[in-house]
């Protein structure tokens, strides 16, 4: 974050948390910006106030609607009512929420405030990380907690937690139906030109849907990359809820098992092996997860890769970013079709 | 020239690297000669991109590849266009539209496995790879 911008910022998140506690002043310390993503902004910061009993301070995250980013629309009032209504109704590891601001003055878009969570977030990139995963012990254990954490969130009751406004339905294959439609729309609007590939994969989704008929809450984007590990070595907090739905489960573990997310590890997510990732959730769950089902997400999870990226080739060309990452996702997307035509059994 | 395929116009591409060299990384650089090194990068590809185009040849192989493929399925290939940039989006939605039903005659499936395979052969980097 450029030094003016950081300044800009710490002043005018200063004067909103200065009013949001009834103090009469804040200070604004360690500010950072976190840019993994390319969507959504997340803050930390320290902020301490006085009291009548002393000086205070707290650790904050705010997270900030983006102006543009790889998966649009963007509706903070829907992540933050999810956010919410899971706080309420499961043992999901989240942080805490504070407060949720819709006027676009303070920071420039709407954005929500939630505890500051201490811990490390593990990466694809880095998954060999010695100090996350010392042996393959350590692995394992963060691979069942995975596993345990991805149950909870399929044991939501979408109607008890009140879900309603969340997109899709229980019905599986209506759900994996209008998923499809979805992502051909996202693909149309994000191409520069057809790629032929994924067009095909569109009608072969089509002609063979296979769905589990087990339809819950479905994060949409369960990996490595969007957990935390606290300081005890337990999941604290599971990230990045913006393309949570109602449809299939087994999506979610298609989609943690993406070659996309092992690196070059055989690896689900870097953590389990497959078989194991399965059997546990079994266990877990009671659902047996059939082969063509598994299957039939996996080749979905590549439009659902694919896509983003085209869109960030679009969005630079479009003139809407000059970030060269974007513009470094078209040939990107030609390894996820790689990974593709590899599930197809089409290369070895 | 629009976008070829996935990949962005040479004229977009040349205009948003000098940009973001110009706005991103120059402003942090503070040693003299790293400046210097950013500020040529920025002349060279401004004159660049009055001076190079996507491949011809590569477009070439496209419309023979999907071209013969078309015709071992049976189905007509579109005109060639004097644009390069159309002819490859021509020729991309033909194939396109080959394979669109999701169970595609092997011809058609062996002209998209081949437009990959050349596709991956020219790349040299990737997060991915």
């Amino acid at each position: 974050m450029k030094a003016a911008a950081a300044d800009a910022v710490r002043e005018s998140l200063a004067s909103w948390f200065a009013r949001r506690l009834g103090v009469g002043q804040v200070e604004v310390t360690d500010l950072r910006r976190h840019a993994e993503g390319f969507s959504w902004q997340t803050y930390t910061l320290t902020v301490t106030w006085q009291e009548a009993g002393g000086w205070r301070s707290a650790g904050y995250a705010v997270r900030r609607q983006p102006e543009d980013g790889l998966l649009p629309p963007y509706d903070i009032e829907t992540q933050y009512r999810l956010h919410e209504a899971l706080l309420a109704h499961s043992r999901i590891p989240l942080p805490r929420l504070y407060w949720l601001e819709t006027d676009p003055a303070v920071l420039g878009m709407p954005f929500y405030v939630m505890e500051r969570m201490e811990g490390v977030v593990p990466v694809q990139w880095r998954g060999n990380d010695p100090d996350i995963f010392p042996d393959e012990a350590r692995r394992r254990a963060i691979g069942e907690d995975f596993v345990s954490t991805l149950a909870l969130i399929h044991q939501v009751d979408p109607v008890a937690a009140g879900l309603h406004f969340l997109p899709g339905e229980t019905d599986t294959d209506a759900s994996a139906r209008a998923q499809i439609d979805h992502w051909e729309s996202f693909y149309e609007e994000s191409r520069l030109m057809e790629v032929p590939l994924l067009r095909f994969l569109i009608g072969f989704l089509r002609r063979h849907l296979a769905t589990s008929g087990r339809g819950g809450l479905v994060h949409g984007d369960y990996r490595i990359g969007n957990f935390m590990l606290g300081p005890d070595g337990k999941i604290n907090a599971v990230f990045d809820w913006e393309l949570a739905h109602i449809g299939d489960v087994v999506f979610d573990l298609a989609w943690a098992a993406m070659p996309l997310f092992r690196g070059r590890s055989p690896l689900v997510s870097q953590l389990l092996p497959r078989d194991e990732f399965l059997r546990r959730y079994r266990e877990l769950t009671g659902l047996e997860v059939h082969e063509e089902v598994f299957r039939f997400w996996t080749l979905f999870g590549h439009l659902r890769a694919a896509a983003p990226h085209l869109r960030g080739s679009r969005a630079f060309e479009d003139g809407r970013t000059n970030d060269l990452r974007l513009a470094a996702m078209g040939h990107q997307s030609l390894y996820i079709l790689r990974q593709l035509v590899t599930e197809l059994g089409w290369r070895g | 020239m629009a976008g070829v395929g996935v990949h962005n116009s040479l004229e977009r591409l040349f205009d948003g690297l000098a940009a973001s060299l110009r706005e991103a990384v120059l402003p942090h650089l503070t040693d003299p000669y790293a400046r210097s090194q950013v500020g040529a990068a920025i002349e060279i590809l401004a004159n660049l991109a009055t001076r190079v185009e996507w491949r011809r040849d590569l477009v070439e192989g496209l419309v023979e590849l999907v071209g013969e493929a078309l015709a071992a399925a049976g189905l007509e290939p579109p005109a060639v266009s004097p644009d390069l940039a159309e002819t490859h989006r021509r020729f991309l939605v033909a194939l396109a539209q080959a394979a669109a039903n999701g169970d595609p005659d092997e011809p058609i499936k062996q002209a998209l496995l081949a437009h990959l395979e050349g596709e991956l052969r020219l790349l040299r980097t990737g997060m991915y790879r």
